[in-house]
């Protein structure tokens, strides 16, 4: 029992164990290939884990004003909706970190989340070509059709 | 051990250290991979078992069949009851229209992935899984978190790959596995810190060493080596592979009266330079300053040139050198002997006391000049040495001759003197006392030596009944107890013999205790043995010994029995009156160096009743005389 309990406890550790490097580097080269004209790139974010894990970051800003950004970051179904709410006239991009989000909402362009350890990216491809985005050829096997 | 292997000693135990602790290392680590290898090994054979397992509960179809949620669900539990520390996920894809993987099951007893969940990557590793139906294993990358090992097996069916099941080993695992070794690399680890800091540590001592070495070892006036060096250079290195010379420069106090010990200074700094130049064509910079004006050059043999050709050259430009100090022109001469020391040579001190010898020749003959001391002066050095004349002791290599004792009228033999020589058997020749005996003087080998002339002599004693013997005997062996000790044992233990034995006592200083000597005479006399004295008329052996020692025998000295041919009135007069003293001391008188027939008439003329000598019976083998 005190086995099970002690493997438990490690894969729990081991799933929502946020790598914050790996994470920013792989954040920094989608968003730079979104945006290759931008050399600061305004970031709406409300999950503390991701504010504290862009707001050291020269690449990004972290704005809380919606409008004033060029990407959301969405962490929870709660947040997709409070950003859908808000309409703006320039359709912001939004990006999510988990598998759901992506697939229940056709305004998210893609997620990166983990799976098994390993990151997992995403992009729908009609959700791409809707926002006009086109992506470097390297990104071409992340790119699904739904 | 000798002190000049040492640091070889301790070098060779480092570099052994040093190789055990990497073979340990080494060792540790094969012995960990291959740990790691059957864990590998074992997971491929769990996938197998696996996918036997699916594969026999869903014979066909399996992405269809797996459509059945409560099939999914039980295959998933056979996957979870796996999941321990040592798995951390196994779950199974797909690939359905080779387009994305899939999730078909998943054994994590957490965050499940759902079913036809898409996995990523899109690797060509699966792919080629996939395609060659051939298992496979993938060491992760550091960004694949807690993954060590991916075990990727195809699940086939009829020849087709349908899924994929991947085993992850975890790296807390592998941690795990490590960790067996740890202690024994922690040991490794502390063991190689320790030998490295103590390499560290002997660098800095050897530094010091060295540099308080050239501190004693250099002489500052000169720049030449000092004595110490000398013998620490041949403590390390074979005597026989080298030249050597030794250098006096004549009368070198005149110098320094003449012109004062700075000029003096500078000269001989000077002269060293000069040497030291000389010598850079011959492979060597070993000058040696071994007292004020004298000098030892050490030279390897494996010049281009002979000894006597380099010494030629070498004394020629020395001898015109010119030194200018203080606006003056100085000019020395030097005195020079010089050696190819000999194969075999172990003592320095020997080497050091034949040149030293050649040099004073040189100098009583008029200075200035040079010899290089050749092979039979050479005979002395090996002869001379004490680790060599312990070896013959050791090895049976002391042979005793005898030299017969002649009435000199009826020419009968009535005594032998006994003679010790050594035995060199690869020349074979004997080896007179001569090179020999004062080196062991004082020493243990004396002693060990005298007990064996004893045993012989007792030996031939027992042998031949009918014969007696003379045996040398040292005055200074009188005041060595253990000696005497010795003999008086022998004497006991031989007692039935010991009358026939006559001890002739040489004697090179003057006797000061005769009541101590006249002590050992009567000792020696309880057992029936006689006392001569040798070589009387010469040196110490004078009419004082006759007055008051008690003794058997006068033995004229042969320097005097020698002067018969070249001055036979006068030396006539000399034997006849010490004859005369001697009879009427009641003493009896032998003749020795009895060399040839006009010194035998001289005797039968002066009726001196012993005589002997080359022309009578050199010394042999007694079986020679007696058998």
């Amino acid at each position: 029992m005190k086995k099970i309990i002690i493997v438990f406890v490690l894969l729990f550790h081991n799933l929502f164990a946020f790598d914050k490097d790996t994470t920013l580097k792989v954040y920094n080269k989608i968003f730079t290939s979104i945006f290759p004209q931008k050399d600061v790139i305004n970031i709406y974010v409300l999950n503390q884990q991701y504010i504290d894990l862009f707001k050291n970051s020269h690449k990004f800003k972290i704005v809380y004003n919606i409008k004033k950004a060029s990407v959301a970051i969405v962490t929870s179904q709660k947040e997709l909706e409070e950003i859908q709410k808000i309409k703006t006239k320039n359709s912001i991009i939004i990006f999510a970190t988990q598998e759901k989000l992506l697939f229940d909402n056709k305004l998210t362009i893609g997620a990166f989340y983990w799976k098994k350890g390993r990151s997992q990216l995403l992009f729908v491809k009609d959700r791409l070509d809707k926002y006009h985005i086109k992506l470097p050829n390297e990104y071409d096997k992340f790119i699904i059709e739904l | 051990m000798k002190y000049k292997y040492i640091n070889k000693y301790i070098l060779v135990l480092f570099i052994f250290l040093m190789g055990f602790a990497v073979y340990m290392q080494y060792s540790a680590m094969e012995n960990t991979k291959i740990v790691k290898q059957q864990e590998i090994d074992k997971t491929k054979a769990y996938a197998q078992n696996i996918i036997s397992y699916i594969k026999k509960r869903v014979p066909n179809d399996l992405e269809k069949k797996l459509l059945d949620k409560k099939l999914r669900k039980e295959l998933n539990s056979v996957l979870q009851a796996f999941i321990t520390d040592k798995y951390q996920y196994i779950f199974v894809l797909d690939k359905p229209n080779d387009k994305y993987y899939r999730f078909l099951l998943d054994g994590s007893p957490v965050q499940k992935e759902a079913f036809h969940s898409i996995f990523f990557p899109k690797s060509s590793v699966y792919d080629e899984v996939y395609k060659h139906k051939k298992i496979k294993v993938i060491k992760q990358k550091d960004s694949v978190a807690n993954v060590w090992i991916s075990v990727l097996a195809p699940i086939v069916y009829d020849d087709k790959t349908e899924a994929l099941l991947v085993l992850d080993l975890s790296k807390q695992y592998v941690n795990y596995l490590e960790s067996f070794n740890s202690p024994l690399v922690k040991l490794i680890g502390l063991m190689q810190i320790f030998l490295v800091v103590s390499i560290i540590v002997l660098l800095i001592l050897f530094y010091r060493y060295y540099k308080f070495k050239k501190h004693i070892l250099v002489d500052k006036t000169t720049g030449a080596y000092t004595r110490q060096y000398l013998d620490e250079f041949f403590s390390q290195h074979n005597l026989d592979m080298y030249h050597a010379l030794m250098i006096d420069i004549d009368e070198f106090r005149v110098v320094n009266t003449k012109f004062g010990y700075e000029v003096g200074n500078k000269v001989l700094f000077e002269f060293v330079e000069y040497i030291k130049d000389s010598l850079k064509d011959y492979d060597s910079d070993f000058v040696f300053r071994i007292g004020g004006g004298e000098f030892i050059i050490i030279l390897p043999k494996n010049s281009n040139i002979s000894l006597g050709e380099f010494c030629d050259i070498f004394f020629k430009k020395l001898k015109h050198k010119k030194y200018f100090v203080k606006n003056e022109v100085v000019d020395i001469s030097i005195s020079m002997s010089a050696i190819s020391i000999p194969q075999g040579t172990t003592s320095w001190y020997r080497v050091l006391r034949i040149l030293d010898e050649k040099l004073l020749e040189i100098k009583n003959r008029g200075k200035n000049d040079f010899d290089v001391i050749d092979d039979k002066d050479n005979v002395k050095i090996k002869y001379s040495d004490i680790n060599y004349i312990k070896d013959k002791l050791d090895n049976e290599g002391l042979v005793s001759l005898y030299q017969p004792i002649f009435d000199t009228k009826t020419k009968q033999i009535v005594k032998y003197e006994t003679l010790v020589r050594l035995y060199d058997e690869e020349e074979d020749k004997v080896i007179s006392p001569y090179f020999f005996l004062d080196v062991i003087r004082g020493t243990s080998q004396y002693i060990k030596m005298s007990r064996l002339i004893f045993k012989n002599v007792f030996d031939t004693l027992a042998k031949y009944p009918d014969i007696e013997l003379s045996v040398n005997f040292h005055l200074d062996d009188l005041y060595n107890t253990e000696m005497m000790q010795m003999i008086e044992d022998i004497l006991s233990k031989h007692n039935e013999y010991a009358h026939r034995l006559t001890f002739e006592i040489l004697e090179d200083k003057e006797i000061f205790d005769y009541e101590k000597v006249n002590s050992v005479f009567s000792k020696l006399k309880v057992f029936g043995s006689k006392i001569a004295i040798d070589d009387f008329g010469s040196g110490y052996a004078n009419y004082n010994y006759l007055i008051k020692l008690d003794i058997d025998l006068l033995k004229i000295d042969g320097s005097i029995i020698k002067e018969l041919l070249n001055n036979p009135t006068k030396t006539k007069k000399v034997i006849s009156s010490i004859k005369q003293l001697a009879d009427s001391l009641g003493y009896e008188v032998i003749a020795e160096f009895v060399a040839e027939q006009k010194v035998y008439d001289y005797m039968l003329e002066l009726d001196i009743k012993y005589s002997q000598g080359f022309y009578l019976g050199e010394p042999k083998p007694i079986s020679e005389y007696v058998d």
